[in-house]
């Protein structure tokens, strides 16, 4: 079955490609909308970052994709709601002030946002939520692809977000000090970005997606070296994130030596949804809306993500 | 393809295994005790149905670290079990780990966090390394071998149940051939905490389905199910416990954390799951219902059923009077005792029901009873309106 | 009790992230929820919750619950009733 990206929308860091790395606290933070402009002011009274960047994100996809109801509502997230989980924890444990508060808690759980996406469309949706660590967007994708093999449903909204705040900055720091990560890591990022999914051609067509079942990802490396044409204005997005977790594309660097490639974490910084703004961002290329001067008019994107001990993936679009 | 139970592991405050499980659902035995002494940092005192074993006594009888956060040890137990019935070799087919959690590593967290809001520079930090709820599933993934593809899905309360339809259909769809899914979470205080916050606990003991309910008891555990391809089954002989003949997801649209009073999202998901299995309402004979005891759940549920079931209403009952909300746990333990009920041709007794809710006159099973079952309906719904049916049939 | 109205204003101002609202801004009498300042069952708990962390007030009885949040004033009545 031939799958088509009708519409995208994304909340991200990302400015222009002028500007590839993180502001001076070290971190990408999202460029965020006038939310007025897209949402009852009376419901962002109450919600968090995170909610706001997926909802309107959400709401625009489906305007740009023309779609009204979606027959599904998918989104991936690595670490939820977290300014919601931490903000209860932090009350939770401060034996002087216990004031925890029942939104915290409502809106801790990972599937917030896909919940209120479902309740802003009405909708009597199928909606679940994904959370593999690094792997999560790849997930919300698969189920995406199946749902519409299946003939269960024709269009489908998918999501891949992430938040970054202040405690998770500290404690992601923390740890990585504990784990000797080497110096020239990009910083931790953030950012929302939608999709329309359906059989209906558009512009931008999903090819394939593969996640790796071996350790040696043999899957991925026979599909780039037997079933791509690389000669074909390609232009590869690696997930490289800047340090020693980039030792995981040793393998990989032989094989696509010629092509040209961008590292598309250099523009949203590294969070475990990233590849969904490698999606978007490879969306708005494919469209000629972003111009890399290594690749000015590519036909297709191979976006590949890869982290140390975790399963290696890749997306691949093309133009039509 | 058609898609079989071959196994299954539960783990809950009732018992270890599902043979443990199932001499306490028919003894009506139930598991919920009081709180005060086990849980540091609540505020109020609710029975829980926690299961009485410490970290390092569940991590010796899996043999894995007992620095795993406790939402995995439970797994993993449960996981083993299920695994380990039918005998195959993980390792020679495509075999996938799907599991749903709401925590993750969040017990392990907390106590990061008592020291931190004391000193920010205190708290040892390896313990939030598996605070993630991918995390738990890598974890236990990892030790029974199902390393093909592994995933989970946070959605709220009906996390498990929409393991379990996603896993089916990643077999179905030829990706897997093999798949252990289900959930586990372990009681925190942060849930604890959260509920509490919510107004949703009852400080006695629960009463799904009866009209003075108050409110839910929390629980904790973990529930697997071994599926397995109608393929791999015939050639290793399998024993086949059930089938997975239908399952629905669809969502209440209503409200974050209540359901609509008509119960559109449950009345969907069953009516789905039936559609798909090629049956009508007729022919369910049991539903272990989602039955949280909360006014608004079993209100909405009773009235979803009673919009559905026009002609003959099934047998129905809520094992969570005995093991409490095990949340994202719960689609899996309740998926485990759906089978159960299939494969020993009973109904699991309601505990402590006396009277039916106004006006929709629904009576739960108080008494394990036998009846000629041929499929049977677990319900799990979660906030943000989520609700997943899965159906299970008799080969 | 002019003490504990604006107490209280200020608390539900910050607890329901009623940001562009001042303390003067809320007619003590006017309805919290529906018309007045358009709260909901959400917020209706988040009240419920403020009065057992601010005040160590449990309220059990929804009827008496609905009664007690009609508005700032009658909040006021009950808070100072109970702590008697």
């Amino acid at each position: 079955m031939d799958l088509y990206i009708n519409g995208t929308f994304s909340i991200s860091a990302f400015e222009s490609l002028q500007k590839q790395m993180a502001d001076n606290t070290g971190t990408f933070t999202c460029i965020e909308p006038d939310y007025k402009q897209i949402i009852d002011p009376r419901l962002l009274r109450r919600m968090s970052r995170i909610m706001r960047m997926g909802l309107a994100s959400a709401i625009k996809t489906l305007e740009v994709a023309n779609v009204q109801t979606p027959q599904a509502v998918i989104t991936a997230t690595g670490l939820g709601c977290l300014d919601d989980t931490g903000n209860f924890l932090v009350k939770m444990c401060d034996p002087e002030n216990r004031m925890m508060n029942p939104t915290a808690f409502i809106q801790s759980i990972h599937n917030t946002v896909g919940g209120q996406i479902a309740m802003h469309l009405k909708s009597n949706c199928y909606n679940n939520t994904f959370t593999q660590d690094v792997l999560s967007f790849e997930h919300a994708l698969l189920d995406t692809i199946m749902l519409l093999e299946e003939g269960a449903v024709e269009s489908v909204l998918l999501g891949g977000i992430d938040e970054l705040t202040e405690l998770k900055h500290e404690l992601s720091s923390r740890l990585n000090k504990a784990q000797k990560e080497s110096a020239g890591y990009y910083g931790q990022g953030e950012g929302s970005a939608f999709f329309s999914i359906s059989a209906v051609p558009s512009p931008v067509k999903l090819e394939t997606l593969i996640l790796s079942q071996d350790a040696k990802q043999t899957d991925i490396t026979d599909y780039i070296s037997n079933q791509l044409d690389l000669t074909e204005n390609t232009l590869i997005f690696t997930g490289k994130c800047g340090g020693n977790r980039d030792e995981a594309y040793k393998h990989i660097e032989e094989i696509i030596k010629p092509t040209a490639t961008i590292e598309y974490k250099k523009y949203c910084g590294d969070y475990p949804t990233s590849s969904s703004f490698a999606v978007w961002l490879a969306c708005v290329v494919l469209q000629q809306k972003v111009i890399f001067t290594v690749m000015p008019q590519p036909k297709q994107i191979i976006i590949y993500h890869a982290y140390p001990y975790r399963p290696h993936t890749l997306i691949h679009l093309s133009v039509c | 393809m058609r898609v079989f139970v071959a196994g299954m592991g539960v783990f809950t405050a009732i018992g270890e295994s599902c043979a443990g499980n199932m001499a306490a659902l028919l003894d009506k035995k139930h598991g919920i005790r009081a709180s005060s002494c086990e849980i540091d940092n609540l505020m109020g005192d609710f029975p829980i149905a926690k299961i009485p074993y410490t970290n390092s006594e569940i991590a010796q009888k899996a043999g894995v670290p007992p620095s795993w956060p406790r939402t995995a040890l439970l797994g993993v137990i449960a996981a083993q079990e299920a695994s380990a019935a039918s005998g195959l070799d993980f390792t020679k087919y495509r075999s996938g780990f799907i599991s749903g959690t709401t925590v993750g590593g969040m017990d392990s967290t907390e106590n990061f966090f008592y020291s931190y809001s004391k000193n920010k520079n205190s708290g040892h930090i390896s313990q939030i390394v598996n605070h993630e709820c991918g995390r738990i599933s890598h974890l236990i993934a990892g030790n029974i071998h199902a390393n093909d593809f592994v995933t989970t899905l946070n959605t709220a309360c009906s996390s498990a149940a929409n393991a379990i339809a996603f896993a089916t259909r990643m077999i179905k769809s030829g990706r897997l051939e093999i798949a252990v899914a289900g959930g586990t979470d372990a009681i925190t205080a942060f849930t604890l905490n959260g509920f509490n916050t919510l107004l949703l606990l009852d400080d006695e003991l629960c009463r799904p389905f009866d009209a003075r309910r108050k409110g839910l008891n929390l629980g904790e555990g973990a529930g697997y199910l071994l599926l397995v391809s109608e393929e791999i089954t015939r050639q290793n002989n399998c024993l086949i416990l059930a089938e997975v003949s239908g399952y629905a997801n669809a969502s209440d649209s209503f409200h974050q954390t209540a359901l609509s009073d008509q119960g559109n999202g449950p009345y969907l998901a069953m009516e789905r799951a039936i559609k798909m299995a090629g049956i009508t309402a007729n022919d369910i004979g049991y539903i272990n219902l989602h039955g949280t005891a909360t006014p608004n759940n079993d209100l909405s549920e009773g009235n979803a059923i009673l919009r559905l079931f026009t002609e003959k209403i099934p047998a129905v009952s809520s094992t969570k009077s005995y093991t409490g909300h095990t949340l994202g746990a719960s689609g899996g333990v309740e998926a485990v005792y759906s089978v159960s009920a299939l494969l020993n041709q009973t109904t699991l007794p309601n505990l402590r029901f006396e009277i039916p809710m106004p006006g929709t006159e629904l009576f739960p099973e108080t008494d394990a009873r036998n009846l000629d079952l041929k499929h049977v309906l677990s319900n799990s719904f979660g906030f943000g309106g989520n609700c997943c049916s899965l159906l299970f049939s008799k080969v | 009790m002019e003490q504990l109205i604006y107490n209280l204003k200020e608390q539900i101002i910050e607890r329901l992230n009623l940001s562009d609202t001042k303390p003067s801004d809320i007619d003590s009498d006017a309805p919290l929820f529906g018309d007045g300042l358009g709260l909901d069952s959400i917020d209706a708990l988040e009240i419920i919750v403020l009065l057992q962390q601010a005040y160590g007030i449990k309220i059990t009885n929804a009827e008496e619950g609905k009664k007690a949040m009609k508005s700032v004033k009658t909040l006021a009545d009950y808070i100072t009733e109970k702590q008697g």
